[in-house]
């Protein structure tokens, strides 16, 4: 755990739009380091997503040095897909294409990669084999529903085996107990993948419960506040979220988000 | 390592299949499909039952009770018949019409693709060319028909001209439309996987695009019928618009009506042939 995989030094990210200029993140100091799980958690609108879109080169920051797994991105130019490749990208949304079956849009990604081997239909199938989706692969996406939908992006986003898994508020749509199984089933796929994720949540509970350390994050402009390292037992069932050590937890990152969404907290 | 991972992957499968399991029953949701006889019941009994009562109605008001001349709503015995007996004699000019349909509307449709697949390769050439585009198709091309027979002298493919111009700037708009509205998280789908400008264009563009691009087909059909008939208006010789004049001039009603009639349904008949194709292309949209 020495060798950080993901170093962001004073990045920052300035919007323009036509009438203002919106500062979304100051100052962003990030360290993660292999195979953690690390959840950013902060109210809407306090720049989380921005930081992962930043980190898949979707956007482009304002000012600052990012370093990931050795290379250091480069101002105005394109990250080389070769680092590219070594992130996974689940979207809030599922984001998944409507006219694709299930594993179609799996292997979108390696299509788009120019990856066609035969391998790599293995590694779909066996992807869907272990989510328990084998007999879905034929569907299109319409025919399914939220919680399908949104472990179809994850599998998407892990077909090309990338090292890092960035999660945009993955199962921030779904009720609590669907949310719970797929807190748990992602977890198990991070331990058995030996990936690193960075997931984002405004949840606070669901942070503490998935995550080795948690970054705080707080509004206007977007920028850390606090970070705490989580030490609970692994594996983690539903039944560590009634521990005192949890509430503890719980209570103490809730208190350094100042304006408080009511909803993130219940 | 690829192999050590699926192994990882078995294992733990048997673990946690009961999650699996659970989502299986209550999470799909299965389209409902309709047996024959339902939709014999549902979709297709009411306007069967409406035309007929139109025809029967019409039949009692003009044969029964002869409330209008034959010259204002002839009966519908009296089309049928008429209608009949003469394309019995004639096919030609059904032939024609539709034929000339057919060959213009299988010009336009590539043609209207690739004008806006090439416009839709840069935001300049949108821009640059979309007023213009809007402007030919909101104009009713038939305008132009004189200028044509000028150009053309009479030549025989003046029809099938007739029927590209009216239906290629339909084609081109909504199909440009279709290109040029991709949703923002789709094209961030495309620069997450840093996919070359092709294979955004022909995965993620194109793809999305097929619902508009089928209404720009269907309104095509629309219009190639529309504008074969107001050719043939002008040019007289052969086809329907032809026959429709010189029956008026004779005042031959119940064929004019007979005409009309044929034209409309075989129009009707043509469109719901793209909607067929139309479900079959689009079977992931229910």
């Amino acid at each position: 755990m020495t060798d950080s995989i993901i170093k962001m030094e004073h990045v920052d990210m300035v919007f323009h739009t036509r009438t203002q200029e919106i500062e979304a993140l100051r100052d962003i100091n990030l360290q993660i380091f292999k195979h953690e799980f690390v959840s950013i958690v902060g109210p809407s609108g306090c720049g989380k997503s921005t930081i992962i879109r930043i980190l898949d080169d979707i956007i482009q920051p304002t000012k600052g040095t990012i370093t990931v797994d050795g290379y250091t991105y480069i101002p105005n130019k394109q990250v080389p897909k070769e680092v590219i490749r070594k992130f996974g990208f689940v979207f809030q949304n599922p984001n998944l294409l409507p006219w694709m079956t299930v594993k179609k849009n799996i292997m979108f990604p390696l299509k788009i990669f120019h990856d066609k081997d035969s391998q790599w239909e293995k590694v779909v199938d066996d992807l869907l084999k272990i989510s328990g989706m084998s007999e879905y692969a034929d569907y299109y996406p319409g025919a399914l529903s939220g919680g399908m939908l949104q472990r179809v992006g994850v599998l998407r986003a892990m077909s090309y085996q990338p090292s890092i898994l960035l999660m945009d508020e993955p199962y921030g749509t779904l009720d609590n107990l669907r949310r719970e199984q797929l807190d748990m089933e992602t977890m198990r796929l991070w331990d058995t993948l030996k990936q690193t994720i960075i997931f984002i949540t405004h949840n606070v509970a669901e942070a503490i419960f998935v995550s080795d350390r948690v970054y705080v994050m707080d509004t206007q402009p977007g920028r850390i506040v606090e970070e705490v390292k989580i030490d609970l037992p692994r594996p983690r069932t539903p039944e560590v979220t009634a521990t005192k050590q949890f509430k503890e937890y719980k209570q103490y990152l809730t208190s350094k988000i100042s304006n408080v969404d009511l909803n993130a907290i219940k | 390592m690829l192999d050590n991972d699926s192994s990882h992957l078995d294992v733990n499968n048997k673990h946690h299949s009961s999650i699996s399991h659970f989502d299986q029953n209550a999470e799909l949701i299965k389209p409902k499909r309709k047996s024959i006889k339902q939709k014999l019941i549902c979709d297709w009994l009411p306007p069967i039952v409406v035309l007929l009562l139109l025809i029967i109605g019409l039949e009692i008001c003009t044969d029964g009770l002869h409330l209008f001349k034959e010259m204002v709503m002839p009966s519908p015995s009296s089309i049928l018949i008429s209608t009949i007996n003469f394309f019995k004699l004639k096919v030609g000019d059904y032939q024609s019409t539709f034929s000339n349909v057919f060959i213009g509307y299988c010009i336009s449709v590539p043609l209207g693709l690739i004008i806006a697949g090439l416009l839709a390769q840069t935001k300049v050439l949108v821009k640059a060319f979309g007023p213009l585009i809007v402007v030919f198709a909101v104009t009713p091309m038939m305008v132009l028909v004189p200028i044509l027979v000028m150009w053309t002298n009479f030549a025989s493919w003046t029809r099938i001209l007739a029927v590209v111009i009216q239906t290629v700037p339909i084609i081109v708009l909504n199909s440009l439309a279709g290109f040029t509205n991709v949703p923002a998280e789709k094209e961030e789908l495309a620069r997450l996987y840093g996919a070359s400008k092709s294979k955004r264009f022909f995965k993620i563009v194109v793809p999305q695009a097929w619902p508009r691009i089928f209404t720009g087909l269907r309104m095509g059909v629309v219009n190639a019928s529309l504008g074969i008939i107001s050719t043939e208006f002008l040019i007289l010789g052969k086809g329907m618009g032809y026959r429709i004049t010189v029956a008026c001039n004779f005042l031959k009603f119940p064929l004019v009506f007979g005409c009309i009639i044929l034209v409309a349904l075989t129009s009707y008949l043509l469109m719901t042939i793209v909607s067929i194709v139309e479900k079959r292309v689009l079977v992931w949209k229910q």
